[in-house]
C-alpha cells in the first residue's frame, strides 16, 4: 500500500523535505519513504520489530506541527540505517517518525524519556 | 556572537516571544529556563546534531531503489 504524507517542517538534516510517498515492503516490517520532489529515500521500520513495548515521550509542541491530539491516531515508525550484513542494521529509537493518520502529516520528534539510543541494532536479540 | 553577562534570576529576550532565564549556577553547570511559543522547538544542540547525522547516514539515493527493495524483502522473509 502506498500513501502520500507531508512533513510540514522536514526532518533534522533534511529540513527542506516535504511531500513523500510511504510504501510498505510486502507484508514485512519495512517501509520505504521517498521524497516526491527530491532524491531522498529512507527506510523505516516498525519499532516493535526490535523492541516490544516501545514508548517514547514527546512534548506537545513537537506534535503541534502535525496537529496530533490523540495518540490513537498516530503511526510510529523509526529510521533504519542499512548495511550489507543484517546484523549491522541499526535503528534510531531516540527520534521516531510520527504520522498523524487523520491528516497524513508527519514529523520526527526527539524522545525526552532518555530511554532510547540513536543507534540500536535492529536484530539485537537474535 | 553576541555575548551578554547575566546573574541568577536575570533573563534575556530573543525576538518577540522567547525568554531565556538563568535559574541556577552550580560549578560548571547552568540551569536555564526557556519560555517560547508552542511552535518553537527547543533542543539540546548536541542531541539535534546527533539526529541530523544519523538521518544523513540513513539516507539512500532513489536510484538504489530496486536494490533496496530486494534487500528488504530478503530481510523480511528471514524474520
Amino acid at each position: 500500500m502506498r500513501t502520500t504524507i507531508l512533513f510540514p517542517e522536514g526532518i533534522p538534516g533534511f529540513e527542506q523535505m516535504r511531500e513523500c510517498r510511504l510504501e510498505r515492503v510486502e507484508e514485512g516490517p519495512f517501509y520505504v519513504l521517498e521524497e516526491e520532489a527530491g532524491d531522498l529515500s529512507l527506510v523505516l521500520v516498525d519499532p516493535e520489530t526490535c523492541l516490544h513495548g516501545y514508548r517514547f515521550q514527546a512534548s506537545p509542541s513537537d506534535l503541534s506541527a502535525i496537529e496530533l491530539t490523540d495518540e490513537e491516531l498516530a503511526q510510529v515508525l523509526v529510521i533504519a540505517t542499512l548495511t550489507e550484513k543484517p546484523g549491522d542494521i541499526h535503528v534510531n529509537l531516540k527520534a521516531p517518525i510520527i504520522i498523524n493518520k487523520q491528516n497524513a502529516k508527519a514529523c520526527q520528534v526527539i524522545d525526552t524519556s532518555g530511554n532510547y539510543e540513536v543507534r540500536m541494532p535492529l536484530f539485537a536479540g537474535e | 556572537m553576541l555575548v551578554l553577562s547575566r546573574k541568577i534570576g536575570e533573563s534575556i529576550r530573543i525576538g518577540d516571544d522567547v525568554i531565556v532565564t538563568v535559574l541556577d549556577v552550580k560549578g560548571e553547570q547552568i540551569r536555564l529556563g526557556i519560555e517560547a511559543p508552542k511552535l518553537v522547538k527547543v533542543h539540546r544542540q548536541e542531541v539535534y546534531v546527533e539526529i541530523q547525522e544519523s538521518n544523513r547516514q540513513a539516507a539512500v539515493p532513489k536510484v538504489d531503489r530496486s536494490k533496496l527493495n530486494s534487500l528488504l524483502k530478503g530481510f523480511s522473509s528471514s524474520k
